[in-house]
């Protein structure tokens, strides 16, 4: 998944508002993906998390001519797909599945993307796996900056939290995820 | 300087991890990429929010606007921004909202209240005010309700 340049960014912002369809296609495939990684993370439900997927564009197409902070287009979509999750989950009640680790090779998208060398798919397994022993304020930030691809000034943004506090809290998530990931035989030296 | 086990700062600081700074472990970083990868691949996925969500309509060409325009435009701004801020300096009419940090008013909502039976606009030299015409602010609570209630689609 690359990142646009943020002056590519700004330049596709200005012709998908002009009605560029091509723009606007570069656009969603620069962050859909990124968008439907985090929410699948987020709630375990591929056919959810691609709605909810979907419900996000349609607010970014209704509401981009009127977008202004280009600087912080990512963490605004994000933000949109965070909220329409949570009144999601809301509306769900108590049969929204819980976000945990992504243990079966289903909700990590089936085989490897074709051109891509990948982890092998134990590793990935314990990986989601290692994801259920953090709770949820570190499973979050490790979700919004490695399936969401935000920095930790946008994820500080986004929680109204220090930057600082969101670094410990990363690291202390990273510590964890070794540590379980080294309990179920997957040494991370090995896989490089 | 050392602390009281005789260990200097400098070599406790080299055992800890400065939380300061982004992690650097490569092998994570890589395995965590991998994974964030496949939970992404959804083959068909752009296409299918390009068709839920298509190209934005282009925007209209804005006409362009008079002084005159902007004088208006400009007053009736303020005059909104008169009306929110009136309709919360009137005195809390309970503990809750009275501890809250802030209270924060659509101008739309007022506009939509102001032609409601539970409210009137009053017009003074400063500006318009919004009162409401039930002491207990029950039927004004009502009113945003049904208001809300409407803009939602539930009626």
């Amino acid at each position: 998944m690359q990142e646009l340049p943020a002056e590519r960014l700004e330049h596709l912002i200005r012709r998908a508002v002009a009605g560029d369809g091509g723009a606007w296609r570069e656009l969603v495939a620069a962050f859909a993906p990124r968008v439907y990684a985090l929410l699948v993370a987020r709630c375990r439900d591929p056919e959810l998390a691609e709605e909810i997927t979907q419900a996000v564009f349609v607010t970014v197409a209704e509401k981009l001519a009127a977008y202004r902070d280009l600087g912080r287009f990512r963490s605004w979509v994000f933000q949109i797909a965070m909220n329409r999750l949570r009144d999601e989950i809301r509306r769900r009640g108590r049969h929204a599945k819980a976000a945990g680790g992504a243990e079966d090779l289903e909700l990590l998208g089936g085989p490897a993307p074709l051109g891509y060398q990948d982890a092998s798919p134990e590793a990935l397994k314990a990986l989601g796996a290692a994801m259920a022993t953090l709770n949820e304020a570190e499973r979050q930030v490790v979700h919004l900056r490695h399936m969401g691809g935000m920095s930790y000034q946008a994820i500080a943004d986004l929680h109204g939290e220090p930057v600082g506090t969101l670094l410990a809290r990363h690291h202390r998530a990273m510590t964890k995820l070794r540590q379980a990931l080294e309990e179920s035989g997957i040494t991370l030296e090995d896989l490089q | 300087m050392t602390n009281p086990r005789g260990r200097s700062t400098k070599a406790m600081n080299e055992r800890q991890p400065h939380h300061d700074e982004p992690s650097v472990d490569p092998a994570m970083e890589s395995l965590l990429d991998a994974y964030a990868r496949r939970l992404a691949h959804r083959p068909g996925l752009v296409d299918r929010v390009i068709a839920a969500a298509p190209v934005p309509a282009p925007r209209a060409a804005r006409p362009v606007v008079l002084w005159n325009d902007r004088r208006i435009a400009l007053a009736a701004s303020v005059c909104a921004a008169m009306v929110v801020g009136m309709l919360f300096m009137r005195p809390a009419p309970s503990a809750a909202i009275a501890a809250s940090p802030s209270i924060e008013a659509e101008p739309v909502l007022v506009s939509l209240l102001a032609g409601s039976d539970e409210a009137v606009l009053d017009d003074h030299p400063f500006g318009s005010e919004l009162r409401t015409m039930d002491s207990d602010w029950s039927g004004l609570a009502d009113e945003v309700r049904d208001i809300v209630a409407v803009a939602g689609g539930q009626r």
